[in-house]
């Protein structure tokens, strides 16, 4: 073998072979996403849970010619496209997370308190309406129905119809969805402030009546009959739902109970949040797409906590025992965050004003609520 | 700023912006094209279908296919194709109100300059769906054909339309016994998206009034069951009557002992033969007890929280 043989094959190795030749400055930019969202998630303690494997899947995949998002020359599937492929492609895992967060949901505020079911309805105002600005944006029904349930604050819910509509604009919306619940306490106070009055935030609800176990364990039934009955898309999410919280609710499936609440929530989260960070790679996400998705995504925000608010002044039109309105926030899901706030903001203007028990309810229900809006995008398509 | 007596913040400012941002970012993202890709430009399956042919698609903003079955009356149906809006002028129409896409028809023995009835028929159309014609050479180029409109069967619309040959909707222009028709089916883009979404936001609202009213009878139902479970008040026993604080009680103790004792200090009982064990237990649950004694005061002298 001659030197000019040996440069040679260095050469091919080196620019077939390994990635540094390969290195584009557009993956570049996406690794250094990827650094902010890790950064958020370690230093900033935003969604951890979340922002690590996302953060992570989209530092891997952004690196030229590894393969992991891509199938080999006999059609497999590489590793994260596996996770993808049968995890979110398939719609499981969404599914299985709504299982877990089913198994840890207690509903008691939400049946003590049935009226607040309204206030999770009106809550997804910012879905409907974001849906219609990014129909003037130009983006199809499918994708502008995907982008508007951002606004729901329901990651496995996002991610489930964004799957199932526009794939292509899971990573952004996933993020989008999960970066805006993590700064709740930050985007729903000053619009909160700004649809109540001092007087209005001080009044004081009262306490819930105790719900019973025999209460508890027949809400899921109940609950599955009416929305799957009324909205047949929607039955694989709430059918999950409701039953993680019958095994909960029924006292003999501890071990199913806990495992689906601990253990495997944690597995699915990984591979979830791995699977999601993945479809980020640079050639797809660095465009004015996710940008405008995000900035929707915010506005979506915005119009939700408006109408959860705005939905309790029309119904306290009509009550005789008037519901504090910064409970009405607390419609956007985000559970148990958004229920938190409306405590706080409940504390700060009156200390002994304890509104988290009330603000669990429009969370719960707004949980339904954005699983509920989408099941209606789905059944739109059919 | 203050509005309704309350100051916005930088925080408030910025919401109200990004509430702004929006609108803007839609009408730049059209002007510069974000939704120019046709992502979802149909792709139909031709198939023979009886004496005609039928187009399988998956319409823009669905997911599930459809099909419309094309026939024709006074002619042969001869072919069934797509035609791209690429290709055709899009002015004074919207791609988005296609959401089927265009079609040619090409229809043969025809005598020339005779006229034939072209049927499409799809359980897709509503009594809205319009049809319009795409006619290169003609002026304009854009017709909104006048279709007869009949509901057939499964909930089907039939659409009907009389073309002549070498006429204003014949793309071929020719009186030569064969129909070139391209056109397709147009409903308002606009009008469905605003409409389902209107009855959908209401639908959730009709979705959850519902599920409240299930679980106010549940609650109902389980209230009464556990009144009629729970004892008679009258068969039980009179409640106690509310005791003294935990204060007052302890003053009053103080007080009966000091004037018992004579204010005199009696030393504990010694060697009365109770063991080290009982010893211990007692000076336990002496020291417990006497703990709302050794509370801090306040600064008011009040008293304070007990420790």
């Amino acid at each position: 073998m001659s030197w000019e043989q040996v440069i040679e094959l260095i050469v091919s190795i080196l620019t077939t072979q390994t990635g540094v030749p390969n290195l584009m400055f557009k993956q570049v930019v996406m690794m250094a996403v990827a650094f902010f969202f890790l950064y958020l998630a370690v230093a900033k303690n935003y969604e951890p849970l979340l922002l690590v494997p996302i953060g992570f899947g989209i530092f891997l995949v952004n690196f030229p010619l590894a393969p992991l998002m891509g199938y080999s020359e006999h059609g497999t599937p590489e590793l994260i496209r596996a996770f993808y492929k049968y995890g979110i492609e398939w719609e499981i895992i969404p599914c299985v997370i709504f299982l877990g967060l089913g198994a840890m949901t207690d509903f008691g505020p939400l049946i003590a308190n049935p009226k607040t079911l309204i206030i999770g309805a009106g809550a997804q105002l910012g879905v409907f309406v974001t849906y219609v600005g990014t129909l003037l944006a130009g983006f199809t029904l499918k994708e502008a129905a995907s982008v508007g349930i951002i606004g729901g604050a329901d990651g496995p819910t996002t991610i489930y119809l964004t799957a199932k509509l526009a794939p292509h604009l899971l990573g952004a919306n996933a993020l989008a969805a999960y970066s805006y619940m993590a700064m709740v306490p930050l985007i729903q106070p000053p619009i909160m402030r700004l649809m109540t009055t001092p007087a209005q935030r001080r009044i004081r609800m009262r306490q819930l009546r105790p719900v019973s176990a025999r209460e508890k364990l027949l809400f899921p039934l109940i609950a599955t009959v009416l929305i799957i009955l009324l909205i047949p898309a929607v039955a694989p999410l709430m059918g999950m739902f409701m039953f993680g919280n019958f095994m909960r609710e029924c006292g003999v499936v501890r071990r199913l109970s806990d495992t689906a609440q601990n253990a495997l929530m944690n597995i699915v989260t990984i591979f979830l949040g791995l699977s999601v960070g993945a479809t980020m790679q640079a050639e797809v996400f660095l465009s004015l797409k996710p940008l405008l998705i995000f900035t929707f995504g915010l506005f979506d925000f915005v119009v939700c906590t408006f109408g959860g608010i705005l939905t309790v002044h029309i119904m306290n039109r009509f009550l005789t025992e008037k519901i504090n309105p910064l409970i009405g926030s607390a419609g956007v899901s985000a559970v148990p965050m958004s229920a938190r706030v409306s405590h706080s903001e409940g504390l700060k203007a009156d200390p002994n004003n304890w509104l988290l028990m009330h603000a669990m309810g429009p969370n719960l229900a707004g949980v339904i609520g954005s699983a509920a809006a989408a099941g209606m995008f789905i059944a739109m398509f059919q | 700023m203050a509005l309704r007596g309350l100051r916005i913040g930088f925080c408030g400012y910025l919401l109200i912006l990004a509430a702004a941002i929006p609108a803007g970012l839609a009408g730049s993202a059209r002007a510069m094209g974000i939704g120019g890709q046709d992502t979802e430009q149909p792709a139909p399956q031709i198939s023979a279908a009886g004496q005609g042919l039928a187009a399988k698609l998956v319409p823009r903003g669905k997911s599930t296919s459809i099909q419309i079955v094309f026939g024709v009356q006074g002619g042969t149906l001869a072919g069934l194709g797509t035609t791209d809006f690429d290709q055709t002028s899009r002015q004074g129409v919207d791609p988005k109100n296609f959401r089927s896409g265009l079609f040619t028809l090409e229809v043969v023995d025809l005598a020339p300059g005779a006229a034939a009835r072209l049927t499409m028929r799809s359980d897709f159309f509503t009594s809205g769906t319009r049809w319009y014609v795409f006619n290169p050479a003609g002026a304009p180029l854009w017709v909104n054909a006048e279709v007869e409109k009949r509901a057939a069967d499964q909930r089907a619309w039939e659409l009907a339309l009389a073309v002549s040959d070498g006429g204003p909707l014949d793309s071929d222009g020719r009186r030569d016994g064969r129909l070139t028709v391209i056109g397709g089916p147009r409903d308002s883009f606009w009008g469905y998206a605003l409409g389902t979404l209107f009855i959908r936001f209401f639908g959730i609202f009709i979705v959850l009034s519902l599920l409240m009213v299930g679980m106010f009878a549940s609650g109902w139902i389980f209230n009464r069951l556990q009144r009629r479970q729970a004892p008679d008040p009258a068969s039980e026993p009179p409640a106690a009557a509310p005791g003294p604080s935990p204060e007052t009680a302890a003053a009053v103790a103080v007080a009966l002992h000091l004037a018992a004792g004579g204010g005199r200090h009696r030393p504990a009982a010694s060697g009365d033969g109770s063991s080290s064990w009982a010893a211990a237990g007692r000076m336990h649950l002496m020291t417990h007890r006497q703990r709302i004694f050794h509370r801090a005061l306040g600064p008011d002298g009040k008293g304070g929280p007990c420790r």
